[in-house]
C-alpha cells in the first residue's frame, strides 16, 4: 500500500502542475477555442493552398498578396469568396488570402491580430467597433485613394460617404446600407385580426395595437403573442432615445441619453409586458436571445413581429415558406420624431501595411464596392449597395423577399440621419445595458431603479475607458 | 580532455531530446503567466500598448459586485457538483466492480460523458433538453405538469448546469473502480470469517482503503469545476443570463477580456483564481492529513 501513496501523490503533482499551468482561462475554454479556430485554419490552409499553385505558374508578374477578413454564416463565406475569385481573375498580379470567421470570433480575432500590428489588410469593419481602431491608428486613410480614383466614390451619395470618416479621418466604405428595423407577419395579423398603418407609427399605436392583438387573440382562442420584447435590443433604445431628440453617444464621445428617457423606455415594455399577451415573460425573452434564427418563436410563426436587420429579411423568409413579412419602420415619438439612421457593415483597410500592399486593397475596396462583378455575387449581403448605380444593376438579380427589403430601405434612406459612432468603452456599456433590461424583466428591479443604477454604470465606463 | 567532450556532448544531446518539452513549456506556459501577471498590473487593451497601473485592477475588483455575484455562482457550482459526481461515481464503480456479463461495456457507457461532456456539441444539447419547448418538459407534460424554461429562469439555470457537471462522473468513476480491485480479498475474507455483513466490510474495509483515491478524485473535481467554462458559455450565449445566474468566473473573465477588452483586469481575476484554487487545494491538503489512510 505504500505504492499507492507514492503513486497517489505523484499523479497527483503531475496533474496538479499541469492544471494549474495550463493556464487560468480554463481548458475546455482553450479547447472550444481552438477547436472553432481549426475549421477556420482549415478554410485558410485550403484557400492558402489553391493559391500556391497558382502562384507558382505566375511568377512573371510581380505578385502581391492581400489577406482580406470578413465576418459571417456559411453562407456569406461562399459569397465572399466567389467576389475574391473575380477579382483575382481580373487582377491576376494580386492574390486574396480569405480569413473568414464567426461574428463572435471575428472581433476577438482582429483586436489579437492588431494587438500583434498583423491586422489583415482588408477586413469587414462596424460602426460599433469602429472608434477601437480607428481611435487607435490602426485603420488607413482613404482620402487619398478616393481622390486620385482608385476608389470610386461618383455614384455613392455623399452622406454614406461621409458616414466612413471617424474622427475627421476616412477610415471605411460602407457594404451596403440597411436598417434594423421590425418585421411584421402578416398572415399572423390578419388571423388574429389587427390592422396596423403602412410605414409609420408612434409608440403609443404600437402599444394600443399590442394591446388590441392580445384582446383579440384570447376571444379566438389563438396562442400567438404580439412582439418581440424590444427592450432587450439596445438598436431599439436607441430609436426611442434618438426620437427624442437624443442619441447614445455624443459627437465627443459622452453619454448622449438620460435617465428620464432610460426609465421610460424600460417603464414601456414593463406596462407591455403586465398586461399579458403583447410580449412574452422575462424566461421566454432570454431563451429567445440565445436562440438561432430557425428556433425563434418568430421563425416558428407564434410571434407576429420581431425586430432584424432587413438584409436578413431572405434568410427568415428562406426559413418561413409563403408567410407574408412585411417591413416595417420602427415607432416615432408621439409628434412623428424619428430614429432612423444609416446603419450596415463597412470595408476598411489596416494601416500597418507598406505602400503596394494598401494600393492593391484599395483597389479591392473599389471592386468590392463599384463593380458588377462584385455585386452580382453579394446582391442584398450586407444591405442596399452604396453605389447607386448597382443598387439598380441587382435588382432584376434578386428574390422577392430581397426586393422588398430593397424596396424598404430605399423608401426609408431618405428620412434618415446619421448615428453618432460608439466611443471606446461602449462595449461595457452594451454589458451594462443587458444587465439593465434582464433586471426589469426579471422584475427584481423598477424602471426607475434600474435605470439609475444604469446610468452610473454607462458614466462610470465611459469615464473608466478614458484612463 | 576525450572524456569530459563526450560528456557535454551528451549533456547537449540531452537538453536537445528535452527541447521539445522545454519549448512548449516557456513559450506556452511560463513566459505567457508572467505576461499575464505584469497584465494585472496594468492597463492593457490588446490595441494600445500595456500602462502600468499598480494595485488599480485588484482594487477595482473588491468593489466590483459582478466580481462576486460569479465568485457566488461557481461556489456554488463547485459546492454542489463535486460532491454529488463523488458519491455517484463511488456507488456505480462499487456495482460495476464485479465482473458480471458485459460489466466491461456498462463501464464504457458511464465513462462516456466524461469524455464529451465538456464539449460544445452537449452543451448545445443541454440546451435543447431544458428549453422551455425540451425534452424535460415535454416528458413532464405526459404527466400533466407545465415546465418553465430551466435554462432561463434565475432560479433554475444554475441546477442545469450543476446536472451537466454531475453527469460526467466516469472518470472518477473509473479511478474508484482502479482502486478498488487494489483491496486485496484476504481483507474481506478475514471480515466475513469475523461476521462482518456487507454493510461493516463496506465502511470498515472499503471506504477506508479508498480515501486515497477519494481524495485524489475530490482535489480534481474541484479544481475542473472551478476552471469550468464551456457549458455556461454556451448554454448562456456567452453572456451569464438570466440575471448572471451562470456567470461562472471564467465567463466574467472571458467578457472582461475578449468582450471588453479589458486585458488587464481579466488577467488579474485570472490571478485571483490561481489563489483561490491554490487556497483551497491546499485546505484539502491540510484536512487530506485527518481522514485519508495510507496503509
Amino acid at each position: 500500500m505504500k505504492i499507492i501513496k507514492k503513486y497517489v501523490g505523484i499523479l497527483l503533482a503531475v496533474v496538479l502542475i499541469s492544471s494549474l499551468f495550463s493556464g487560468c482561462g480554463g481548458n475546455s475554454n482553450e479547447n472550444a477555442e481552438s477547436s472553432q479556430n481549426d475549421t477556420s485554419n482549415t478554410d485558410n490552409t485550403t484557400s492558402n493552398d489553391s493559391q500556391n499553385t497558382t502562384d507558382e505558374s505566375d511568377q512573371a508578374t510581380e505578385q502581391v498578396e492581400i489577406r482580406f477578413a470578413w465576418w459571417g454564416d456559411t453562407l456569406r463565406h461562399e459569397v465572399y469568396n466567389a467576389v475574391c475569385d473575380e477579382f483575382e481573375a481580373e487582377n491576376p498580379d494580386v492574390k486574396v488570402i480569405r480569413e473568414p470567421a464567426s461574428w463572435g470570433d471575428y472581433w476577438d480575432k482582429l483586436a489579437t491580430q492588431t494587438a500583434g500590428m498583423s491586422a489583415p489588410d482588408v477586413m469587414g469593419m462596424h460602426p460599433q467597433f469602429v472608434s477601437d481602431y480607428a481611435g487607435r491608428n490602426s485603420l488607413a486613410d482613404l482620402e487619398p485613394y478616393m481622390e486620385n480614383g482608385v476608389i470610386d466614390t461618383s455614384n455613392i451619395p455623399d452622406t454614406i460617404v461621409q458616414d466612413g470618416r471617424v474622427g475627421g479621418t476616412m477610415v471605411m466604405v460602407s457594404q451596403g446600407v440597411t436598417f434594423t428595423n421590425m418585421i411584421i407577419n402578416d398572415d399572423i395579423m390578419k388571423e388574429v385580426g389587427v390592422e396596423y398603418p403602412d410605414l409609420d407609427w408612434t409608440w403609443s399605436e404600437y402599444a394600443e395595437i399590442g394591446k388590441e392583438f392580445a384582446d383579440k387573440a384570447q376571444e379566438k382562442g389563438l396562442d400567438y403573442i404580439f412582439s418581440d420584447d424590444f427592450s432587450s435590443y439596445s438598436n431599439s433604445f436607441r430609436y426611442m432615445v434618438r426620437s427624442d431628440g437624443q442619441d447614445l453617444y455624443t459627437a465627443d464621445g459622452e453619454i448622449g441619453f438620460d435617465e428620464q428617457i432610460t426609465t421610460k423606455w424600460f417603464q414601456y415594455w414593463k406596462d407591455l409586458r403586465d398586461y399579458g399577451g403583447v410580449i412574452p415573460d422575462a424566461a421566454t425573452v432570454t431563451e429567445i436571445n440565445s436562440l438561432p434564427l430557425e428556433q425563434k418563436p418568430f421563425t416558428l410563426g407564434k410571434i407576429a413581429v420581431a425586430g432584424f436587420p432587413v438584409n436578413q429579411l431572405h434568410l427568415y423568409q428562406a426559413q418561413m415558406g409563403d408567410a407574408n413579412l412585411v417591413p416595417h419602420r420602427n415607432p416615432t415619438g408621439d409628434g412623428g420624431e424619428r430614429g432612423e439612421y444609416l446603419e450596415g457593415a463597412h470595408i476598411a483597410v489596416s494601416a500597418f501595411i507598406d505602400d503596394k500592399n494598401k494600393d492593391a486593397a484599395a483597389r479591392f475596396v473599389n471592386f468590392f464596392v463599384n463593380s458588377e462583378d462584385s455585386l452580382k455575387h453579394l446582391k442584398m449581403e450586407q444591405g442596399v449597395p452604396a453605389n447607386e448605380v448597382l443598387a439598380e444593376y441587382i435588382k432584376p438579380l434578386l428574390n422577392e423577399s430581397q426586393q422588398k427589403a430593397i424596396r424598404y430601405v430605399s423608401e426609408t434612406m431618405p428620412v434618415a440621419g446619421t448615428g453618432v459612432y460608439a466611443p471606446v468603452g461602449a462595449s461595457a456599456v452594451e454589458a451594462a445595458y443587458k444587465d439593465a433590461f434582464a433586471r426589469v424583466q426579471f422584475g427584481v428591479q423598477t424602471p426607475e431603479e434600474s435605470a439609475e443604477q444604469f446610468m452610473q454604470e454607462a458614466l462610470a465606463a465611459l469615464e473608466d475607458a478614458k484612463n | 580532455m576525450k572524456e569530459l567532450t563526450r560528456k557535454q556532448k551528451q549533456g547537449i544531446i540531452g537538453y536537445l531530446f528535452l527541447s521539445p518539452w522545454l519549448i512548449g513549456f516557456f513559450a506556452l506556459t511560463a513566459i505567457p503567466m508572467l505576461a499575464s501577471l505584469y497584465f494585472s498590473f496594468s492597463r492593457y487593451d490588446m490595441l494600445t500598448p500595456p500602462r502600468f497601473a499598480g494595485l488599480d485592477n485588484y482594487t477595482k475588483m473588491a468593489s466590483d459586485p459582478k466580481f462576486y455575484k460569479s465568485l457566488q455562482v461557481t461556489f456554488t457550482y463547485v459546492g454542489l457538483s463535486v460532491p454529488f459526481v463523488l458519491v455517484f461515481a463511488l456507488i456505480v464503480a462499487l456495482i460495476l466492480q464485479k465482473n458480471r456479463r458485459a460489466v466491461g461495456i456498462y463501464r464504457a457507457i458511464y465513462y462516456l460523458p466524461s469524455l464529451f461532456g465538456g464539449s460544445v456539441a452537449v452543451a448545445i444539447l443541454w440546451k435543447e433538453l431544458f428549453n422551455k419547448e425540451g425534452v424535460v418538459n415535454q416528458i413532464l407534460g405526459n404527466f400533466g405538469v407545465e415546465g418553465i424554461s430551466w435554462i432561463a429562469t434565475p432560479s433554475t439555470a444554475i441546477y442545469t448546469l450543476i446536472l451537466l457537471g454531475i453527469w460526467q462522473f466516469g472518470a472518477s468513476m473509473v479511478v474508484f473502480l482502479a482502486a478498488l480491485k487494489q483491496i486485496p480479498m484476504t481483507y474481506y475474507e478475514a471480515a466475513m470469517i469475523d461476521g462482518a455483513g456487507k454493510v461493516r466490510r463496506l465502511f470498515y474495509i472499503t471506504l477506508p482503503l479508498l480515501t486515497p483515491m477519494v481524495f485524489f478524485n475530490v482535489v480534481m473535481q474541484v479544481i475542473s469545476a472551478f476552471q469550468s467554462f464551456t457549458p455556461a458559455y454556451i448554454i448562456s450565449n456567452g453572456t451569464g443570463a438570466p440575471l448572471d445566474s451562470t456567470l461562472f468566473y471564467t465567463l466574467y473573465l472571458y467578457l472582461k477580456a475578449f468582450g471588453q477588452f479589458q486585458m488587464g483586469y481579466a488577467s488579474a481575476l485570472a490571478w485571483i483564481l490561481l489563489l483561490i484554487i491554490g487556497a483551497v487545494t491546499g485546505v484539502l491538503f491540510i484536512t487530506a492529513k485527518k481522514w485519508v489512510f495510507y496503509e
